[in-house]
């Protein structure tokens, strides 16, 4: 490491420290509050079995109850001869289907966001899981091979997708975003066309390693209101090139 | 502070999960914390998310395979745990690319903090980057990690991380520059 870069370093951790994160320590308070967390768990869990039929039982009573009230209500202000049409459940059925299990495992977190990207398989089940409007390359520099795809988001309504291509130490990875909230970047190099769409390049300085020169960029574009993204060890050239040979899952799933 | 990430190195902890949990809130607390603070900007919603932390740490534990140090791991699950925080308080959905957080606490610093940070020499440049380098330069500068934990915890391709903080550096030294001022 250069000596640059450890100045670097030392500035910034002491900056940090002192301007952003002084008094902000994991204090014994804080770790009695994590074991606390826990034993509350261990303790729901050991009473659960005898919670969650008491709970179940108490769900199913109290969804029935408001479930034969709203249908009395219903038949009350309803067409007479309503109870009897084709499409009306009969009475004594199942429970009612709550959308939320009343008593989740306590491994679940308490809300999810589907945050924690998963992991597929191919350009195919990444379609699946983003929408029609995702689209792939056509085109790989020289070397490059798909590494790794990963989606975020619910079941066939992803918000995004990372793919992510390797060849040897170099790698590059291709964003693919629906977010309303994501933007073009504000800071670019270049314009640049993408199949008829702005495309905002980036174009770093090369990398410099063990004396081989990489260079590194990024480019931004919509399209289909999808905004992609490509970051990584490729040069200006490839990443146009890669952009410009985009095409719908489909499309190369036919080939 | 928490030491340098190495490679694999679970077996330095105890694989009772309430003993290593223990190891992990005295080696990695503060960081977590910090890091917490880093993504979310307030103090409360920091402590919050760090002992969140720390509770998946300790379910997790076990299945956890040591493909990764256990900073590298437990940072990812900071990360995660802050998207998810996020995503609560935003009430809107997480921007997405891994690497493209957009927030950092260099952007969310009250009046105050901001003229404290105008009177350092490093951290008012590091402000003044677009704010998707500041991820990366927090994460290398400040928690030691390197690009390939830096890829591991954030999901990034590492070709991704490394691009991102060379631009980083190369415009921290222009700004530098500009000013007359070099490291």
């Amino acid at each position: 490491m250069t000596s640059q870069e450890d100045k670097l370093r030392d500035f910034v951790k002491s900056e940090a420290d002192e301007m952003l994160f002084s008094n902000l320590h994991f204090d014994s308070h804080m770790c009695e509050k994590v074991k606390q967390r826990i034993q509350h768990e261990a303790n729901l869990q050991e009473e659960s079995p005898v919670r969650r039929t008491r709970m179940r039982s108490l769900r199913w009573f109290a969804g029935t109850t408001v479930a034969a009230i709203f249908i009395g209500l219903f038949l009350f202000l309803a067409e007479p001869d309503f109870s009897n049409s084709p499409g009306s459940p009969p009475l004594d059925q199942e429970p009612p289907v709550t959308l939320m299990d009343p008593d989740p495992p306590i491994d679940d977190p308490p809300v999810n966001y589907n945050n924690e990207p998963r992991i597929l398989g191919s350009y195919e089940e990444a379609g699946q899981a983003f929408g029609d409007k995702l689209r792939v390359p056509s085109y790989l520099p020289e070397g490059y091979s798909l590494q790794q795809i990963s989606v975020t988001g619910p079941n066939e309504a992803a918000r995004a997708a990372v793919f992510s291509y390797t060849a040897g130490e170099r790698s590059f990875g291709l964003f693919a975003d629906k977010s309303a909230n994501s933007s073009m970047p504000q800071h670019f190099d270049e314009t640049v066309d993408v199949n008829g769409a702005a495309g905002y390049l980036i174009a770093g300085e090369p990398l410099q390693d063990d004396g081989l020169t990489t260079p590194n960029v990024e480019l931004h574009w919509y399209t289909d209101d999808i905004h992609f993204m490509i970051s990584g060890l490729v040069s200006a050239e490839e990443a146009l090139r890669i952009a410009r040979s985009m095409e719908p899952v489909k499309h190369i799933n036919q080939r | 502070m928490a030491r340098p990430a190495g490679p694999n190195d679970k077996s330095r902890y105890p694989s009772e999960p309430s003993l290593a949990l223990e190891q992990f809130m005295t080696e990695y607390g503060t960081s977590i914390l910090r890091t917490a603070y880093f993504y979310l900007g307030d103090r409360h919603l920091a402590e919050d998310v760090s002992q969140e932390v720390f509770l998946r740490a300790f379910r997790h534990w076990t299945s956890f395979r040591g493909d990764s140090s256990v900073k590298t791991w437990l940072t990812k699950i900071a990360i995660h745990a802050c998207r998810d925080k996020q995503g609560l308080k935003m009430m809107k959905e997480q921007p997405t690319d891994p690497l493209l957080m957009e927030n950092s606490v260099l952007r969310s610093v009250e009046e105050e903090a901001l003229e404290r940070l105008d009177q350092t020499t490093i951290l008012k440049f590091i402000a003044a980057l677009p704010v998707h380098y500041h991820e990366v330069i927090y994460l290398y500068y400040y928690l030691d990690l390197g690009t390939r934990d830096i890829a591991e915890a954030t999901g990034a391709p590492e070709g991704t991380v490394r691009g991102r903080l060379h631009r980083a550096r190369a415009l921290l030294g222009e700004y530098l520059a500009r000013e007359g001022l070099a490291l």
